[in-house]
């Protein structure tokens, strides 16, 4: 009598096909001797059937259209970010490159100073400060084209 | 091409193969949203965001594992925090009948349900699928609507199998009530 309990507490899982191998042959060994096992059992089986044949309601066709447009506008925005970040190492390592060639650029300072009638000290300042700001600037349109082309996605 | 190979490209970072996971699993990882928030809008909003949240965290899904139990898994931690913010529910939380989830699990009702099976039984059974608690409501739609295996649903639960199986059944048990007593509903003129 135990083991018709315990089966019976079993019936709703193995109707949902949830049961270990043991456990569903010991449900389908008691249920060739139990009439009223088996009767239970299809009542769990009419009720899985049921559920199984629940209807499905669609996604709305624009859903996914409109995910989808979600989905490559964060990806253009994400990449838009590491564009960003490239751009500040571009600006950095064309600044050092600036720097790097002052040694070079001094020996061209001195005749371009004589030549124009000021201090060589000015021509090297004024070279790195076009230099940085010519820089900049092209970064600055750069990320600002970026930045127009990840909007129009 | 398969799940788990286009998963692979994804985690490569290709995100065109994202936009075709979302028209693959459109209207599963809808149904199962709807299923739980029981509002198409919501739905709706939580489908776009558990996709953005995808495009974040592919980097931790583990190709070794099954792509549609990570996927809903993530739409599942969605909801739940959606569901938590907006209508906390317990498993005591009274039903429109005034009785507890509880309660029901507790009595149960044999027979009467094969005439479901000639009486607009879709119909009904969704009406007391949808009156279950949100526990019972998910794991039903993830293993007979979504047909997960048991390893599947609890990881996208997050719980251990034991824990599943014995949700699963309580769930079932309380389903056959609800619908029992619709029928008896039904029956009274």
């Amino acid at each position: 009598m135990k083991e018709h309990f315990i089966i019976r507490d079993l019936l709703s899982l193995a109707a949902a096909g949830m049961l270990e191998p043991s456990e569903q042959r010991r449900v389908d060994e008691h249920l060739r001797h139990c009439e009223a096992c088996r009767a239970e059992f299809g009542a769990w089986t009419s009720l899985a059937g049921a559920l199984k044949e629940l209807p499905t309601p669609q996604a709305p066709p624009r859903l996914v259209f409109q995910t989808q447009r979600i989905l490559v506008y964060a990806a253009a925005h994400r990449g838009y970010r590491w564009s960003r970040i490239g751009l500040a190492c571009l600006i950095l390592f064309s600044w050092l490159v600036t720097l790097a060639t002052l040694a070079c650029v001094g020996l061209l300072e001195i005749p371009v100073a004589r030549w124009l009638d000021m201090p060589s000290t000015t021509v090297g300042v004024a070279y790195i400060g076009v230099t940085w700001l010519a820089t900049a600037l092209a970064a600055g349109l750069l990320g600002k084209h970026c930045r127009q082309e990840a909007r129009t996605l | 091409m398969t799940i788990d190979t286009e998963a692979a490209r994804l985690r490569s970072g290709d995100a065109e193969v994202l936009t075709q996971l979302v028209e693959r699993y459109q209207h599963r990882l809808y149904r199962y949203l709807l299923r739980l928030v029981s509002r198409p809008s919501t739905a709706e909003d939580l489908f776009q965001q558990t996709w953005l949240r995808v495009m974040e965290r592919i980097k931790y899904y583990d190709p070794r594992r099954s792509f549609e139990g990570w996927l809903f898994a993530v739409a599942h931690n969605l909801a739940i925090d959606y569901l938590r913010r907006r209508q906390p529910e317990s498993l005591d939380e009274p039903l429109p009948s005034g009785e507890t989830q509880s309660d029901l699990t507790r009595s149960g009702t044999p027979g009467a349900l094969e005439l479901l099976l000639y009486k607009e039984r879709a119909g009904l059974v969704l009406e007391a699928v949808s009156e279950l608690q949100l526990g019972f409501r998910e794991v039903i739609t993830l293993r007979f609507e979504e047909e997960m295996k048991l390893e599947e649903i609890a990881i996208v639960l997050a719980l251990p199998m034991g824990t599943v199986k014995t949700r699963l059944h309580r769930a079932l048990k309380a389903l056959r009530l609800i619908l029992a007593k619709k029928i008896e509903i039904g029956k009274t003129p």
